[in-house]
């Protein structure tokens, strides 16, 4: 069995190429040409924001074909430089971010049919912004498959 | 009846008709439709290709299971249209080197073309807005497959003892049980939204209103051939993705409704006339019978 380190290494360089998803060491691990000073609060900020959100989201409100999905909420984070308002949209800059599902519930409500349900928002800002920023967008990539054992 | 007889008794007839004829002609003039009516959106900026919709169509219909499988995409290598186990079908085109995908399925018209055609009333449009069809009462005619100006219902050709025409009924039980139609409830991207007519409208028009960079200004199925139940917005023209761009904006029923409210009129005329001239044709006859009778006696 690979150890942490490894074991995230191929995962995400694995789809990541699958998917011609960003497989730059510094698209993950941030800038290094960045000066000390600025490289340094960033990562201030980046820690204390990753302390108010959970690290891992399991999303598994709605799963019939898939199993439940683990996003690394931590990982993104870092991947977005700690601006939760670019998910967490009502929120503006610093401000605590609402949980997805406090507004985004149950789909096709009448009078607040531009509200999408939980599931419809996040697909829609996980695969846009994945597009946007060439993330893996393939059904598979994000769900692993119910009876699916492999890591 | 002599000649004058005739023409009195065909000019009652004609008032007769001609007043009768306004009700006839109310129950098929223009109806807007049920104002509650539901309908749907297809967002086509928002679908990825999933097929999910399909999925859970072909579940919720007791279809055969997908061929190939929802997962395979080289079924996008070609254009499918709806058959009797695929009710609907996604289909991709490229557009600037984009995939941008497009699901076909029955418009659900405001006023559609096959229930004017269906000779039995077996096609429906109900009150909630979907076209429902009654496998009960079909003939199997397939006028309804001619009428359709989106080429949509089709025939199961396969079945020999009890064959039905087959088309999307946007989920007709669940929506009266008030569940959503499968495939919406299915699409990940809720690229497929249900809803009242009148509030897809609404929606169309505020995403298009705010996203003027993203959409063209036009919502398919306003006002195609009268206005249809499933509406569709995109960023591509949809000439481009093989949407009918001739059907107008007229109901089709209406193509047929002037000659059609005559019709009740030419029955009652036609056979009145007929009776009249056959009465003086025999009273002619009958005429020349006596005077010979009396030539002969005098």
């Amino acid at each position: 069995m690979p150890g942490l380190k490894d074991a995230y290494h191929r995962r995400c360089i694995d789809c990541h190429s699958k998917s011609k998803g960003p497989t730059n060491c510094v698209d993950c691990h941030g800038k290094k040409e960045k000066a000390e000073a600025e490289k340094g609060e960033e990562e201030k900020h980046v820690e204390e924001k990753k302390q108010i959100g959970p690290d891992v989201c399991t999303l598994s409100n709605l799963s019939k074909v898939y199993q439940p999905v683990k996003f690394l909420h931590e990982k993104h984070i870092a991947l977005i430089a700690a601006k939760c308002n670019k998910c967490h949209h009502t929120i503006k800059e610093g401000e605590k971010p609402i949980a997805c599902k406090e507004c985004h519930k149950a789909p096709f409500k009448p009078g607040k049919l531009n509200v999408p349900g939980l599931k419809g928002a996040y697909h829609r800002q996980c695969i846009m912004c994945h597009k946007q920023m060439s993330g893996p967008t393939g059904c598979t990539q994000c769900h692993r498959k119910k009876g699916d054992m492999k890591k | 009846m002599n000649r004058r007889e005739f023409l009195k008794s065909i000019a009652t007839i004609v008032t007769v008709s001609l007043l009768g004829k306004p009700k006839q002609v109310s129950a098929a003039e223009y109806f807007p439709g049920y104002p509650d009516r539901f309908g749907m959106l297809s967002d086509l900026t928002l679908c990825i290709g999933c097929r999910s919709c399909e999925e859970a169509c072909n579940q919720v219909n007791n279809l055969p299971p997908l061929s190939p499988s929802w997962e395979d995409k080289s079924v996008f290598d070609k254009k499918r249209r709806t058959d009797a186990s695929h009710l609907t079908v996604v289909n991709r085109y490229t557009i600037k080197g984009e995939p941008v995908y497009r699901k076909v399925q029955c418009f659900h018209c405001n006023e559609p073309a096959c229930v004017s055609a269906c000779l039995v009333g077996a096609l429906k449009k109900s009150k909630e807005g979907p076209v429902t069809y009654n496998p009960d009462v079909c003939i199997g005619c397939r006028y309804c497959m001619i009428a359709c100006p989106f080429y949509i219902p089709t025939y199961e050709y396969s079945n020999l003892l009890t064959p039905r025409m087959m088309k999307c009924q946007m989920c007709y039980p669940r929506i009266k049980e008030g569940k959503i139609p499968a495939c919406a409830e299915a699409c990940p991207m809720e690229a497929i939204t249900f809803g009242k007519r009148s509030d897809l409208l609404n929606l169309a028009r505020e995403r298009i209103f705010k996203h003027p960079d993203k959409y063209i200004n036009h919502i398919y199925g306003e006002n195609e051939a009268g206005g249809t139940g499933w509406l569709y917005i995109s960023a591509v023209s949809f000439e481009k993705l093989d949407f009918p761009m001739d059907v107008g904006t007229k109901p089709y029923p209406e193509f047929t409704r002037e000659f059609l409210s005559w019709v009740p009129l030419v029955f009652v005329l036609w056979p009145g006339m007929l009776t009249g001239l056959y009465a003086i044709t025999k009273n002619r006859e009958q005429n020349t019978e006596y005077k010979e009778e009396v030539k002969e006696n005098e």
